[in-house]
């Protein structure tokens, strides 16, 4: 037997000790006992009796009842009252007309009784029924002990109660399970007060079901101790009648809290990445599943990306493990936090609900799965946006981390229509992908060739940049007052080498998006700048040349320091340059861009506000900005003479031009009507196909030389 | 133990059923003893009966009622009894009577008992 076991032995019982002051019949007893096989010791009061059985092991004690110093009753009493004497047999030798003696054997706690006259053998066959008494009532109580240990272990009791809720019976641990100090005060009532507030009705009712329709239930519910712990308990029982066809509840209790928590891990294992707690290939897919299944996505496109970090396995044997996990982690992070701004919802314009999830694939690969997507195209703006969250340099302790990545794209409806068909095609274009580092790959499916225009119109943008394809195109601005040319708005045109002359609507929001806007607002720049030196020597200083400039190139770069470097690279005055900015380029950036503006004033770069009334210019944040003039929106101008009342606006604006000193300039101007009113009204400047269009270079210049011999004149005699 | 003659003070099941024990080594013990302890128990019932001190008497009468039982010594067991019974009830009436019974039981099983040896 294991000392750890806490049973207690249950060897049959083996040892007598015999009680009795009379030698001879104590002698007698003993001997028959010990020739039936029995361990024997002999006391002869009771005394003596207690102080044995204090020192070893007895399972049954056959005494006398008169003996001197402590009688057999008192000995009898004295045993019960110690822990082991609870369950030792105690058989009383009386004379058999004693019965008074019997009852006081029997109330001090006496197992049986024998005539003191019994034949030793028969007296043999009373010791033997009560040592096998004994041992049933030892294995009962082992048994109860080890279910009762069983039932700790697994913390599982048993609980039986009348239909009305009062405990019958119940397990100790049930009492544990509920908080209940004592199973006398546990009650039906009392149990479901210890039930979780969010449970406790699921259990009352799943209770009253059963009782009404006298069957069974079953259910988990969170029971809170008075500590405050909450456990989830399986509970089921059933509801029958007991002997005397009375309905009770049996029902068992278990404490499945640890296996919930093992349960919420391994599943919690199952669906994500343990590095990355990112949702695993397997997850993602459900989501996919969930968002493809979820009704009708009309029009809306979801679009599967497979992300794989370039390089991946260079830069993981050059990194230790720990830092490559720090990395992938970053990643995932990075991945996920672009894919959950707000931000990146504007970017698909989306009138569903967008919805985006990131997924860790495997080791060098994530998938994100965008819901919302109003046009295939837009993809490639989450793709960048996702590119250039990983590009973000990322320290590692002293050194800097570049990293780029590529990505596979496939397309719901176009490329698939169940979620793993999906995920394959995105894992399947990227590996077709593969060798270009920041590669965007699309399924090469029919209907995706749209997002695959886009790309294809992404990287003729790159080399049209490299290759200067773009050209300036000039619309002449003149004084309304004495209709002399004061100047032309540079407009950027992209001279593509098959499709020929592109609008800048076609191409100027994608530049915006993949960042190339900046390349090309500096090369507006310089080829403004060339253009104005060439023209200030044939029109004279007054004349000056107006560029855009995007609120993008106000973040990246320094646009004042280009502006100087154009400047003197052809040998222009920086009185001939006007910048033109739109309001909404003011709108979040005042501040550096004000500082811009004044810088390039200073200088005598004249500073126009573009689109003047589109905006949301407050006419004491106008005041504060450092300006020279305002361009009238052409949607202002288009009105004069069509509504009653049209040309109010435009009369208002230029009140307060006035009031603010700023010059202003009518753009959009188509007829001569508007024309009129606006020189009536004071309008400084007009610009707009009544004048002329926007021209190429050579024919600004024929139409300059047209309309003033004498310019053109001039211009002969500078370039002579 | 060849032809011995029929029991008289003793009774012959007991005898017979402790000579079945130990084969036979356990009765002579017993007997040995009950000769040994019976006189001083005896000496008690004398001497309480004749002080009246009738618990004391029947305290005596009990503990060699009950050897006496115990060794078969059936006579001498049965007058015990009637002599505890009566002082039990508070009051030894014919103590000189029944100890002269008793001590002649005694003497008469002697013999008999010396022959168990």
């Amino acid at each position: 037997m294991s000392s750890g076991c806490p049973f207690a032995s249950d060897r049959p019982g083996n040892v007598v000790l015999v009680v009795d002051d009379d030698d001879i019949f104590r002698l007698l007893i003993t001997t028959v006992l010990a020739d039936a096989g029995y361990e024997v010791v002999s006391a002869s009061n009771g005394i003596q009796a207690l102080e044995i059985f204090a020192s070893r092991r007895v399972d049954c004690v056959v005494t006398d009842i008169g003996m001197p110093l402590m009688d057999g009753f008192e000995l009898c009493a004295g045993l019960r009252a110690l822990g082991d004497g609870q369950r030792v047999q105690v058989l009383f030798l009386t004379g058999l007309e004693d019965h008074d003696s019997i009852q006081r054997a029997y109330d001090a706690g006496a197992s049986d009784f024998a005539g003191k006259q019994t034949p030793p053998g028969l007296l043999v066959e009373r010791v033997r029924f009560l040592m096998r008494a004994q041992r049933t009532q030892d294995e009962l109580r082992v048994s109860e002990q080890r279910l009762a240990y069983a039932e700790r272990l697994a913390r599982l009791g048993h609980w039986e109660r009348s239909a009305a809720g009062a405990t019958i019976a119940v397990s100790p641990v049930v009492c544990e399970l509920f908080d209940i100090a004592e199973p006398a005060q546990l009650d039906w009532r009392r149990a479901c007060e210890r039930a979780h507030p969010e449970d406790r009705e699921a259990l009352r009712s799943a209770m009253r079901r059963a009782l009404e329709a006298g069957g069974s239930f079953k259910l988990e519910h969170r029971v809170v101790d008075r500590l405050g712990t909450v456990r989830v308990l399986q509970h089921q029982g059933v509801v029958g009648l007991d002997e005397h066809s009375e309905r009770i509840v049996r029902s068992s209790v278990q404490d499945v809290t640890e296996a919930r928590a093992q349960e919420e891990r391994i599943r919690f294992l199952a669906f994500h990445d343990p590095l990355t707690a990112l949702p695993n290939r397997d997850s993602i897919v459900d989501t996919l599943d969930g968002m493809l299944g979820g009704g009708p996505l009309g029009s809306a496109h979801v679009a599967v990306l497979a992300v794989r970090l370039d390089d991946f396995e260079r830069v993981a044997s050059l990194l230790g493990r720990s830092v490559l996990e720090a990395v992938l982690k970053t990643v995932g992070e990075r991945l996920r936090s672009q894919l959950r701004t707000a931000d990146l919802a504007t970017a698909w314009r989306a009138g569903d609900a967008a919805s985006a999830a990131v997924a860790r694939a495997d080791a060098d690969k994530f998938l994100c799965v965008v819901a919302g997507l109003q046009t295939a195209e837009a993809a490639v703006g989450v793709v960048r946006r996702l590119q250039a969250a990983v590009a973000e340099p990322l320290a590692l302790g002293d050194s800097t981390l570049h990293m780029t990545a590529s990505v596979g794209v496939s397309l719901h409806p176009e490329d698939g229509h169940t979620a793993n068909e999906l995920v394959d095609h995105a894992l399947a274009a990227l590996l077709h992908a593969s060798g270009r580092k920041g590669a965007c790959q699309f399924f090469a499916s029919e209907i995706s060739s749209r997002a695959r225009r886009r790309l294809s119109l992404e990287s003729e943008l790159r080399r049209a940049i490299e290759e200067r394809q773009f050209e300036l195109h000039f619309q002449p601005r003149i004084g309304l007052a004495d209709d002399a040319l004061r100047g032309a708005e540079a407009l950027v045109r992209w001279r593509h080498p098959a499709r020929g002359l592109v609008a800048p609507g076609d191409f100027i929001p994608l530049l915006e998006e993949t960042g190339l806007i900046g390349p090309l607002g500096s090369l507006v720049i310089d080829l403004t700048a060339q253009r104005a030196a060439a023209w200030q020597r044939s029109h004279g200083d007054g004349f000056r040349l107006s560029f855009n400039a995007s609120p993008l190139q106000f973040g990246a770069g320094d646009l004042v320091a280009e502006v100087d470097r154009a400047v003197a690279r052809h040998g222009a005055r920086h009185q001939s340059l006007e910048i033109e900015l739109t309001e909404s380029a003011l709108m979040g950036r005042s501040e550096k861009v004000v500082q811009a503006m004044q810088a390039l004033r200073k200088r005598g770069v004249h500073v126009a506000l573009d689109d003047f009334g589109t905006g949301f210019s407050s006419l004491s944040y106008l005041q504060r900005l450092p300006l020279d003039s305002l361009k009238i929106d052409r949607s202002f101008v288009a009105d004069i003479g069509v509504t009653r009342g049209g040309g109010s606006l435009v009369c208002a604006i230029l009140q307060m031009a006035q009031a603010l000193q700023l010059m202003c300039v009518a753009e959009g101007v188509e007829s001569q009507e508007q024309r009129d009113f606006l020189q009536a009204n004071g309008c400084d400047e007009a610009q707009g196909f009544l004048l002329a269009p926007p021209l190429a270079a050579t024919q600004f210049e024929e139409w300059a030389l047209r309309r003033s011999p004498q310019a053109a004149g001039l211009r002969g005699l500078a370039g002579g | 133990m060849s032809e011995a003659p029929p029991l008289v003070h003793f009774d012959a099941a007991q005898i017979a059923m402790l000579r079945g024990l130990r084969n036979g080594t356990l009765l002579p013990q017993l007997l040995r003893l009950y000769r040994e302890q019976a006189p001083a128990q005896l000496a008690t019932i004398r001497a309480a009966g004749a002080a009246g001190d009738a618990a004391e008497v029947a305290r005596a009468a009990h503990a060699l009622k009950s050897a006496s039982f115990s060794v078969g010594a059936r006579r001498v067991g049965e007058l015990c009894a009637a002599l505890e019974a009566e002082a039990r009830g508070g009051a030894v009436g014919d103590a000189a009577g029944a100890t002269q019974a008793l001590d002649a039981a005694w003497a008469g099983l002697q013999a008999e008992l010396a022959s168990l040896l």
